[in-house]
Parts: C-alpha cells; sequence; structure tokens
C-alpha cells in the first residue's frame, strides 16, 4: 500500500488519480444523498411527452368507447417501482376512457400488482365499475410464451377460470371473447421475459391487424423493444419517464380531484432521477479524467 | 487497467452514514412531525345476509348450477349461495324478482371489512374529512319553508348518510405497523451488503430466497398441476376441494386420456431422482425443447426477422402529413371536391432513415467475418463500432435510469412508509 501511494504524483495530477481510487462505498454514499435530498426537499420537475408516450396515448384514444383492452402485467414486486406508475395510469386513462379491461399476468407474482392497481386506482377512481362487467382479473397462467400461443387460438385454452374461481363462461364481459383477436387492444406492462417481446412475436405476428399492441417496460428491457416500435407495438413506454410522461397526458385530459398522487407517482420519481443521473454523468467524467491522468504511472492506466 | 483501490477508511465512512441519516431523519422530522411507522386502514362494518340463487325451472331441470363457493357440496349440487348487502339496491331488486332469496335459519353476519390506506397524512386527511362530515350531518335539518314531507325526507336523507359515515372509521393498525417494520428491517438488511458481506444481509438473502422458492412451488401447484392436470384427472374431486368454479367439461374421457401424457412426463423427468435410469429423464427434455424450439423458430422469423426487414425498408426522404393550405382549400371548393392533405418535407424523419440506413449496413459488415476488415471493408466496420457502442451506452443509460428507479422506490418505502418524512 504504501509502495503505491509513492507512485503517486504531487500537487493536483495526484489528487486527479487518488479520485479514481476512491473506495466505492463513498460512491454508494453520494448516491444515496443525490436520491434522499431531493426525495425530501420533494424536487417536482415538468414533463414534456415524447413520441412514443404519445403514441401510447393516442392508441387507447383511438380504439372506440366500451372496448375490450386486455392488459398483462408482466412484472414483480423487484420491477415495481418502475413499472407501477405506468400500469396505474393506464389502468385510469381506459376506465376513464369507458374501456372495459381484462387483467392477466405472466409473472407469478403479476396477479398481486394487478390487484394492487385495482384497488388503488380502479376501484378508488371508478368506484362504478363492476367484475364481471366491467373489468375481470384472469390472475396469472405459468407456461411464458405458451400462454400467449393458446390466446391467439382460444381464451379457455389458457384460461378454465378467473383468479377467483368463476368459470370463463360465466363472465359476462368475455362472452364475445373467444381469442387474443377480440380484444382492441393489448398492452403489456414487463419487466423481461416473458412480456412485450414475446407478446410481439405470438400475438402480433399472428394476427398483426386484430388489434393494437403497447408496451411498457423497464429501461434494462427497452433498447431489445426499441427495434418494434412502432411498427409491430403501436406505443411504447420506457421505464419511469416513459412513465411520467404519459401520467402527464392522462392526468391532462382525465384529471382527478382526490388524492392525485396515485397517478403522479412516475413524475414523483423523475426529481431525484434527474440529480442521480447528474452524479453519475459527473462520476463518468471524473472518471475519464483520473484514468487520463493516472496514464504513465506505474500500476496506473494505459 | 487502474490500479486497485486505496485501503478503505470505515470509521469515516460509517460516521458519514450515521451523520447523513442523523441529519436526514431529523430535517425531515422538523418539517413533518408525527410517529414513524404508522399504518392506518379504513373499517367499514358490512352487514351480510345468506341468500341462494333461484334457478329458473327450466334451467335447473337442464342444468345444474355449479357449486356454491362456501358450501362445497358432494352428491346432487345445490344452488350458489352467496353472502350479500341486501341493502344494495341490485340485490333488493333481485330479491323482489324472485332470483335470490333468503336462507332461512341463517343470522345475519357482521364483519369489518379491513381497506390498507396508502399512507399516514392520507389517513389523517380522510379522518378530518369524516369528523368534518359527521359533524356536518349531525346537526338537524333546518325545518324553515319546508313543509312536513319534505322535512322527513331531508331528515331520512341525513340519518341514512350519517349512518354510512359513521360506518366507516381510520383506525391505526398494528398488525401493519409491524409489517412496516420487517419490510424496512430486511430493506437495511439487503442495502447492508453495500458496506461489506456480513450476517444481516446472509439471513435476509436466505429469507427472500426461501419465500420465493416457497411461492413458485405453491404458484406452479395452484395454477398449472390443479387445473391442467388434476382437474382433467379427477375433475369432480378437484371441484368439490379446490375449484368450486371448475367448468363442466365436455369430454372429460378425452380430457383424462390426453392429461396422461403430461403426467407420464412429469414422472418420467422425475425419475432423474432415482439412484438408476437417470437417461429416461432426457426423453421429456427432448419433448419440451423440441416444442419450443419449434415454436420460438417461427415466431423468431416472423418478428425478428422478416417484419424488422419490412420496418427498416423506410423510403429516404420523409414527409408528414399536414392540413390542406388555404390555396388547396380554394380550389378543392372551385372543383366541388373535398380538399387533399398536404404533405410537408420531414428534416428529422429523413436524417433518422439515412442514419439508420448507414447504421444496418456498417454494423452488418462489422459482423461479416467472410471478409477480411481492412481498407473500405475496415473503415466501414469501424463506423458499425460506433454506432454499436452508441448502442450499448443508450442501453446503459437507461440501465442506470431503471436500477436509480429501483432504488427511490426503497428510499420512498424507508423515507415514507417507514420513517414518515415525506408524503
Amino acid at each position: 500500500m504504501q509502495q503505491r501511494k509513492e507512485q503517486l504524483p504531487p500537487g493536483f495530477r495526484g489528487f486527479l488519480v487518488r479520485l479514481g481510487r476512491i473506495d466505492r462505498r463513498w460512491i454508494y454514499l453520494a448516491v444515496a444523498v443525490a436520491i434522499g435530498v431531493p426525495m425530501l426537499a420533494e424536487l417536482r420537475l415538468p414533463e414534456v411527452p415524447e413520441k412514443k408516450a404519445r403514441a401510447t396515448f393516442e392508441a387507447i384514444e383511438s380504439i372506440p368507447e366500451g372496448s375490450i383492452v386486455l392488459l398483462s402485467f408482466d412484472y414483480d414486486p423487484a420491477s415495481e417501482a418502475e413499472l407501477e406508475p405506468m400500469a396505474n395510469a393506464m389502468v385510469h386513462h381506459c376506465a376513464s376512457k369507458g374501456h372495459r379491461i381484462v387483467f392477466m399476468a405472466l409473472w407469478p407474482l403479476g396477479k398481486q400488482m394487478a390487484d394492487k392497481t385495482i384497488d388503488s386506482v380502479l376501484k378508488y377512481y371508478h368506484p362504478d365499475k363492476v367484475e364481471g362487467v366491467d373489468y375481470a382479473q384472469l390472475g396469472f397462467k405459468t407456461g411464458n410464451e405458451g400462454v400467449i400461443k393458446l390466446l391467439a387460438n382460444s381464451i379457455d385454452g389458457a384460461y378454465t377460470t378467473d383468479a377467483a374461481g368463476t368459470a370463463i363462461s360465466e363472465i359476462p364481459l368475455l362472452a364475445n371473447v373467444r381469442s387474443v383477436g377480440d380484444f382492441k387492444l393489448v398492452a403489456s406492462i414487463s419487466a423481461g421475459y416473458p412480456g412485450a417481446q414475446q407478446w410481439v412475436q405470438y400475438a402480433d405476428s399472428a394476427m398483426p391487424e386484430a388489434f393494437k399492441l403497447v408496451g411498457g417496460t423497464t429501461g434494462v428491457q427497452s433498447s431489445q423493444l426499441l427495434p418494434y416500435f412502432p411498427t409491430q407495438m403501436e406505443g411504447m413506454l420506457i421505464a419511469v419517464k416513459g412513465a411520467a410522461e404519459y401520467e402527464t397526458l392522462v392526468t391532462e385530459k382525465y384529471p382527478v380531484t382526490e388524492s392525485p398522487e396515485r397517478l403522479g407517482i412516475g413524475r414523483e420519481r423523475m426529481g431525484p432521477q434527474l440529480v442521480a443521473h447528474l452524479l453519475i454523468i459527473a462520476l463518468i467524467v471524473l472518471g475519464n479524467i483520473s484514468m487520463l491522468a493516472a496514464r504513465g504511472l506505474k500500476g496506473g492506466a494505459r | 487497467m487502474s490500479a486497485p483501490a486505496t485501503k478503505p477508511n470505515d470509521t469515516l465512512l460509517w460516521v458519514s452514514l450515521i451523520v447523513f441519516g442523523v441529519v436526514g431523519l431529523s430535517v425531515g422530522k422538523f418539517f413533518r412531525p408525527g410517529p414513524i411507522a404508522e399504518a392506518y386502514v379504513s373499517v367499514t362494518t358490512e352487514v351480510r345476509t345468506l341468500v341462494e340463487e333461484v334457478p329458473a325451472a327450466n334451467e335447473a331441470a337442464a342444468k345444474p348450477a355449479d357449486g356454491a363457493a362456501a358450501e362445497p357440496v358432494t352428491g346432487s349440487t345445490p344452488p350458489k349461495r352467496i353472502w350479500v348487502d341486501t341493502d344494495d339496491p341490485a340485490i333488493e331488486r333481485q330479491l323482489k324478482e324472485g332470483t335470490l332469496k333468503r336462507v332461512p335459519d341463517v343470522a345475519q353476519a357482521v364483519w369489518d371489512v379491513r381497506t390498507p390506506i396508502d399512507n399516514a397524512a392520507t389517513a389523517r386527511e380522510q379522518m378530518a374529512s369524516l369528523e368534518n362530515e359527521a359533524e356536518k350531518l349531525s346537526a338537524p335539518t333546518d325545518s324553515t319553508g319546508l313543509t312536513k314531507e319534505e322535512f322527513d325526507q331531508r331528515e331520512a336523507a341525513r340519518t341514512a348518510a350519517l349512518k354510512v359515515v359513521e360506518e366507516k372509521r381510520i383506525v391505526s393498525s398494528p398488525r401493519d405497523s409491524i409489517g412496516i417494520w420487517v419490510g424496512a428491517l430486511l430493506t437495511l438488511g439487503i442495502l447492508s451488503f453495500l458496506v461489506r458481506d456480513n450476517p444481516f444481509y446472509k439471513v435476509v438473502e436466505s429469507i427472500l430466497i426461501g419465500v420465493s422458492a416457497a411461492y413458485w412451488m405453491l404458484v406452479a401447484f395452484w395454477s398449472t398441476l390443479v387445473p391442467d392436470l388434476l382437474a382433467k384427472l379427477a375433475p369432480d374431486l378437484v371441484r368439490a376441494t379446490m375449484l368450486p368454479g371448475l367448468a363442466q367439461s365436455e369430454d372429460p374421457t378425452q380430457d383424462f386420456l390426453l392429461a396422461l401424457i403430461p403426467l407420464g412426463l412429469a414422472i418420467m423427468l422425475l425419475w432423474r431422482l432415482m439412484p438408476k435410469g437417470g437417461w429416461i429423464a432426457v426423453w421429456p427434455l427432448a419433448v419440451v425443447i423440441g416444442t419450443f424450439a419449434g415454436m420460438r423458430l417461427t415466431a423468431t422469423i416472423e418478428a425478428d426477422f422478416m417484419a424488422q426487414i419490412a420496418a427498416a425498408m423506410e423510403p429516404m426522404a420523409a414527409f408528414t402529413t399536414v392540413p390542406p393550405d388555404e390555396a388547396a382549400i380554394a380550389a378543392a371548393q372551385a372543383a366541388g371536391t373535398a380538399p387533399s392533405p398536404g404533405r410537408e418535407f420531414n428534416f428529422g424523419g429523413t436524417l433518422a432513415a439515412i442514419l439508420g440506413l448507414i447504421g444496418v449496413v456498417t454494423v452488418l459488415i462489422y459482423f461479416f467475418f467472410s471478409l477480411e476488415h481492412k481498407g473500405v471493408v475496415g473503415k466501414t466496420a469501424r463506423v458499425g463500432v460506433w454506432f454499436l457502442m452508441i448502442t450499448f451506452g443508450a442501453a446503459f443509460g437507461l440501465t442506470v435510469m431503471g436500477r436509480m428507479t429501483l432504488l427511490i422506490g426503497r428510499f420512498e418505502f424507508l423515507f415514507g412508509d417507514w420513517l414518515n418524512v415525506v408524503k
């Protein structure tokens, strides 16, 4: 250790080199401060919706009122922070527009995620909606893309009952729904496999003209899905940024007076997000400067 | 390659962590005083009556009703029984119409429906609002200028509204508070790994893995084994014990015979646990792999190959459709036809199309290894590398955004639900 210290040049260059060798836990602490302080200060930023969020909004707006839409909750609590805001906004949007919603999940905990959104958004802002008539919760079905393949053929091939154990044939909402082609719109809020990509591959490819497909994705997954927009996926919400933009569009057209924060989670999270990103950019720049300063030193960058 | 990190200064780090925590909490509590891990539930008292469906005479003869969820049955299927709120107008109407009837000799049930409230601030707001409403409704109706009939009607409406308000209560929930404490400690346990590996983290990690595995097992049992296998092999037993809403199959014998195939494959798959005959497990694996390979091949060719090629074949010059200008409208009016929309050159779209073409060609050349990457090919491949680097950079940025959001989500829980320093 002593030997390494002796290698460092004196002065500002030495400081820069030492900066590159900082204990990584200081960076963790800096990230915690960068997130914690704006959160405590309740930093809020205006959101300007861009193309993908607008396309998602327009896709839901453009289908006739009363259409049946399928919302697939393909995520679990590990991705809840990213995807819950867009799920909430989408359910409020569909319900406000008068669409009838069928919930399902390709992830085991997706059903619980959908239940949470049903309780906090659908039942809260739209208490007039009746289960079985205005919405149905099919729940989770194991089988990954196999479930989508079955749904493309027939609903009751994949689901014999809904999540509460009611036979599919006894749910009024599904009386005229034979397959996924009978939905006007399918939305997959997805954290990975199986998710939006499988909906493109197994449902949209099988019947490209039958329904509109939109997707909400995590940041990590979005680069995989971007090529599908806008030809195969008509709308796309990318991570919490996409959710914040979409929330803006939805609440501008369908405002709520009571507890509006339930439809503003994405926008709330963009304040700390901005500061954290600035910190990361600063760290990348400093890291590169430090690397350049260490060039030529023994044990340093070359 | 960068040099290894200098020796960590643990004391300074811990002091900083504590200072940050204490300062943050103090500032937060200064602006938002109140207890931590405060949880409330909204409690609504509901009175329910047991009713049963009265099937129409012809339906009762032709189609037996499904077994009632509340009353599993054996033998002949009784009418479906449900607990309902008889004050609900829809239920009241059904009772009058005779499609539902009260089950005799069963007392009414009174229970409290507990709904968790998002956060303590919302709960306090709702409590204040309920108190105000109750206070307002407690005052008797002013009879000035009202006939007796009008007064009685308003008084009845007021009493009914007051009853609804009084039936709804907001109370603190120690059970949910304990849940918040457990969640907070588990979160801190996982985050403690950032300082260094420690026993607290190990315990929390084991809990997470154990709970996840158990949950997966139960989900697989209830969502796959029960409806897709057991329900086909023994539908009556499953209907009576596990899935009361299970629909009658049109051909139970065929279902039974078909279900024997996955049952056989499952047994063969589990055979690998036996001391001998492990090769038997290879056959069901072959079925699984073969099936998925076939499914994925067609899906990938359609969605990721053909459709992507079609999507890449865009016109190089992009135009946007715009509303018809005044001249076009005037010309159309003169001709007695509908004005046709105009077209405007889209610079951004054109640039995107050109960049897309360059990106596709250069990246494809980079991955074309039959030609040595020298000269023109090498330079083109180099451009392809730049496109790849930009793509990876964008993916990295999005990954950072995703990871930060997850951390923000946890911080919201710690600062909001647990410490109660943010709303």
